[in-house]
């Protein structure tokens, strides 16, 4: 097996290219691996540490980049109803508004129709990785709101956004 | 949901009837609770929901949200048999909604939290493609993780209010079905694709070509789960042996449906 088909990481995280690029509607353990170990290094020092943004830019490509940001930016907000049912909303690059869901991936942004859904080359888009990075950092924001505006907000279209 | 499905199928073929226990309904090779049931048209796929509906208002006492875009005017022939059996309170434990358009039936599951009062533990889409079909990719995406996500949040929240966490009303379940066409294109492979990543548990209801003598002129299928690698069919604890992997079901010109395990010693004569 040739030395490039891995990457050594930190904390015993490794990873074939295979295992990155495998697609599912949840994250692959090693990604989640790697969350928790954000989430440690965060708690403790308060920022994220160069060898785990190497590895999240090695996972997840172009998109932690702009993850990181929208997290920089305070983007992302959790609306939850009074049941508890929860959403997330993500305030994108371009101003426009995304919803993703807590339990699977699903955005309603374009960029997660083509390139996820459509073309298979993307686990996520960049708003689903910044709701799990804003969660490992305790970023969210966090808003009561009623039933009905959870609901509307899980009903947001990808073409609500054109 | 596969466990419940293959309870329904165990409990409908008469095998083991007196020893099914309620445990074994649902939790049997259930390590996810949604299951996406494939088959091409009028293959029983809507018999096997539906018997899977009372089976869990019935016997365990779930409640039921069917969803089919057309209604369901009465019992499904195979099922005529079992009207004796059922008892009036618990068809009332389903609920038949009938969205008519993808924008309705998005609306239906995206609202199921909002009446706290009348949460169901089992959801049904009863034809997905039906909506699917003058819809894209994305639609198919929505309304698969918006069931799954439902499913998560009522799942989460029958846990936190439950003495018994492993007990049968401790899990939201969804089951979906799909028919497939008889030629797919790039189209509806993408939709499959797509639904496929948020149900990896598949129940498939295949033609059977294979007629073994004496058989009545009707329609046979096969009836088999396929699960993603690592969440293997487990043992039944009940009795010891290995979960039934696949089904024999058969369909007579007067609509009675029969439905027959199938071990792996008999899997090749039945």
């Amino acid at each position: 097996m040739s030395t490039d088909m891995f990457i050594s990481l930190p904390y015993n995280i490794i990873l074939s290219r295979e295992q990155v690029l495998e697609m599912d509607a949840v994250l692959p353990s090693a990604a989640e691996e790697l969350l928790r170990e954000i989430q440690k290094q965060y708690l403790e020092t308060k920022q994220i540490p160069d060898d785990l943004l190497l590895a999240l830019k090695f996972m997840f490509g172009p998109i932690a980049v702009h993850a990181l940001d929208l997290v920089d930016q305070h983007s992302v907000t959790q609306f939850v109803a009074p049941s508890g049912r929860a959403v997330y909303q993500v305030i994108g690059s371009s101003g426009r508004v995304y919803s993703c869901f807590s339990s699977c991936h699903y955005c309603s942004c374009p960029a997660f129709s083509f390139s996820v859904l459509r073309k298979n080359d993307s686990l996520l888009c960049k708003h689903i990785l910044a709701v799990y990075l804003s969660q490992a950092t305790g970023t969210c924001q966090e808003v009561t709101t009623s039933a009905g505006h959870v609901t509307g907000l899980l009903l947001a279209k990808e073409e609500d956004n054109t | 949901m596969a466990g419940l499905l293959r309870g329904a199928l165990r409990w409908y073929s008469g095998v083991e009837h007196a020893e099914v226990s309620t445990d074994s309904l649902s939790l049997i090779g259930d390590r996810l609770p949604y299951c996406l049931v494939l088959g091409e048209h009028a293959c029983g796929k809507t018999s096997l929901l539906f018997l899977a509906a009372i089976l869990a208002a019935a016997e365990e006492g779930k409640r039921v949200l069917f969803i089919s875009r057309s209604p369901i005017q009465t019992l499904p022939a195979p099922l005529v048999g079992l009207r004796a059996r059922l008892g009036p309170l618990s068809l009332k434990k389903i609920q038949f909604l009938y969205p008519r358009s993808s924008d309705e039936l998005l609306q239906v599951v995206a609202s199921v939290h909002e009446n706290e009062k009348l949460v169901p533990s089992l959801i049904i889409v009863d034809g997905l493609n039906e909506y699917a079909a003058t819809s894209g990719h994305h639609f198919v995406a929505h309304v698969s993780a918006l069931l799954v996500d439902t499913a998560a949040f009522l799942t989460e929240r029958f846990s936190a209010i439950s003495k018994n966490p492993e007990g049968v009303n401790s899990k939201c379940s969804v089951i979906v079905s799909l028919t497939l066409p008889s030629c797919t294109d790039d189209e509806t492979e993408g939709s499959l694709n797509v639904i496929e990543r948020y149900f990896p548990v598949r129940c498939w209801l295949e033609k059977d070509t294979y007629s073994p003598e004496g058989v009545v002129e009707g329609q046979n299928f096969r009836v088999y789960f396929s699960e993603e690698s690592g969440i293997e069919p487990q043992q039944d604890s009940a009795s010891g042996s290995q979960e039934t992997k696949e089904w024999k079901v058969m369909f007579r010109e007067s609509g009675e449906m029969t439905v027959l395990p199938l071990s792996p010693s008999n899997s090749g004569t039945m």
